[in-house]
């Protein structure tokens, strides 16, 4: 009978955590709410970048990306709570490979560089998805229209380098580029791109020494 | 290619006929006879056709939101939009010195034009501001617009034809520099004026007491308004290699037309004139944007793909 008593208590116990485990794992966090401190991290540029992809003429996709994306992450690196972002890509810094197609990005008909010369996204909330994995909301500026976007986001690692610990994140969304007053080529002509983009952000930053 | 040929016709050969229509209407009927028709049509056609084109490419919204909140409107006003604002502007304008010419005793007209021309200046050095403006750029753009309107005024009887091809120059610019929105707008103007010219050639030679196309008045306000502000507003986009210079250079092409003068004025007959003062100007305007594609193409920039039927609009 005391074995009994005992094994039923054993399964409520290891029951408890296994029924509570999915509530826990979806529950909001406020951006900025951490268990443990927060670390400091501060994106490398070299080592930070952003692909993108969008249909060519209803046919192939085409990628280009963002290079040396500047910005800052807080996260508590055990995890704790959800990471803070604060992330910056310049237009000037658009790669396709073709110095042409470059400035034809640059140009009005698209990121308009001269009048708008940057993107930026800042968190406002995010919610767990998994272990190092949060489903992050925020504010994407580009063109000068904000919008809130969410975006997938996994912690890739915590490594050492020569100068310290880093961290990496990659984060992805998909968003259509006429909210953003960008839709030439959309209707007119139609079919040139499509209007949906799909954004993968690599970020790699370092984080900030402890003070002694 | 259904959708470059749609997108073409809807941007560049519409609008280009629809002020091709309203110009025609002072130029091939009678009212030819009129010289206020003659300078009002071609004030209201020309500006139009950039019109039409602006609000085909981005609809009326684009303009409208510089005055106005416009419901379900989230986008940010874009500075080189005040090339619509500024041409549809330029249609008042027109009609009012084509009006102000009328009323005033004869010889009074070339200080109206002078008149219209200040006010055109100064109203585009005070309100169209492209990226990063300064008083200098500001004066500059005046500046260019009073320039324009001395080369604008030795066109003569070529006006049409000189402005067909500037603007064609200028389309051409702003396609290299991959301003594709600015290269179909100026590209309908230059194929309005081409039309127009026709129009103008028919009318001449069909209705009785036609008066002349001049480059005086309305159109010649109207012209160098047009031709100064897209070449500052395709200079403050350009991506490409196109030396400022040469943006600038383009709103004085019609002035060379004196290249040839001394043969325009002796020519035994009006088309003869108007071929020699088109020639003056056509040979610097060729030679100006051969340079402008020689020097793009010296940039070492990446292949384009002759597949794509919009490479020339965005690269590729």
């Amino acid at each position: 009978m005391r074995n009994m008593r005992n094994a039923l208590l054993l399964a409520a116990l290891v029951a408890l955590p296994v029924s509570l485990a999915p509530m826990l794992a979806t529950a909001p966090v406020p951006a900025r709410q951490s268990a443990t401190a927060a670390s400091a991290i501060t994106f490398d540029p070299i080592h930070s970048m952003a692909i993108f992809r969008i249909q060519h003429l209803g046919a192939g996709h085409f990628y280009g990306r963002f290079n040396e994306l500047t910005g800052t992450a807080t996260w508590p690196l055990d995890d704790s709570a959800a990471p803070v972002f604060d992330v910056t890509a310049e237009v000037k810094k658009v790669d396709t490979g073709s110095e042409k197609l470059d400035g034809n990005l640059q140009g009005p008909n698209f990121f308009n560089q001269a009048e708008f010369p940057t993107i930026q996204f800042k968190s406002k909330s995010a919610e767990r998805i998994g272990e190092r994995h949060w489903k992050v909301k925020g504010d994407l500026t580009l063109r000068g229209v904000t919008k809130e976007i969410e975006t997938d986001c996994t912690v890739t690692g915590i490594g050492k380098g020569p100068t310290g610990q880093k961290v990496g994140f990659e984060c992805a969304f998909t968003l259509m580029r006429a909210d953003y007053g960008m839709k030439w080529g959309i209707e007119a002509p139609k079919g040139a791109l499509g209007n949906e983009v799909r954004m993968t952000i690599a970020l790699e930053g370092d984080v900030a020494k402890a003070k002694e | 290619m259904d959708g470059v040929i749609g997108y073409i016709v809807s941007v560049v050969v519409i609008p280009a006929v629809l002020a091709a229509v309203v110009g025609g209407l002072a130029l091939a009927t009678p009212l030819r006879r009129r010289e206020w028709a003659v300078g009002a049509g071609l004030a209201i056609a020309l500006p139009l056709a950039f019109v039409a084109s602006f609000v085909s490419e981005l609809g009326s919204v684009a303009m409208l939101r510089k005055f106005m909140v416009v419901e379900g409107d989230d986008a940010p006003f874009e500075r080189w939009h005040w090339l619509g604002i500024a041409c549809a502007a330029l249609i008042a304008l027109g009609f009012a010195t084509t009006f102000a010419r009328s009323q005033v005793a004869r010889g009074g007209e070339r200080f109206v034009d002078l008149a219209s021309l200040l006010v055109a200046a100064v109203a585009a050095g005070i309100f169209v501001q492209f990226p990063q403006p300064s008083i200098a750029s500001q004066i500059g753009i005046a500046g260019l617009v009073l320039a324009a309107g001395s080369a604008v005024a030795l066109a003569g009887g070529a006006l049409l034809w000189i402005s067909w091809g500037a603007f064609g120059i200028l389309a051409a610019l702003a396609g290299i520099g991959g301003f594709a929105s600015l290269a179909v707008m100026a590209g309908a103007v230059s194929m309005a004026s081409f039309l127009l010219a026709i129009l103008a050639a028919i009318g001449g030679k069909s209705i009785r007491d036609a008066k002349p196309v001049e480059s005086a008045g309305a159109p010649l306000v109207v012209v160098a308004s047009m031709l100064a502000l897209i070449a500052r507003g395709g200079d403050a986009y350009d991506q490409s290699r196109t030396p400022d210079w040469i943006w600038w250079l383009v709103p004085l092409v019609p002035g060379f037309a004196l290249l040839f003068m001394r043969q325009s004025l002796r020519a035994p007959s009006i088309a003869a004139a108007t071929f020699w003062r088109t020639f003056g100007a056509a040979l610097v305007g060729v030679a100006v944007l051969g340079a402008a594609i020689a020097m793009d193409a010296s940039g070492g920039g990446a292949e384009g793909d002759d597949a794509d039927p919009y490479a020339d609009m965005y690269g590729g």
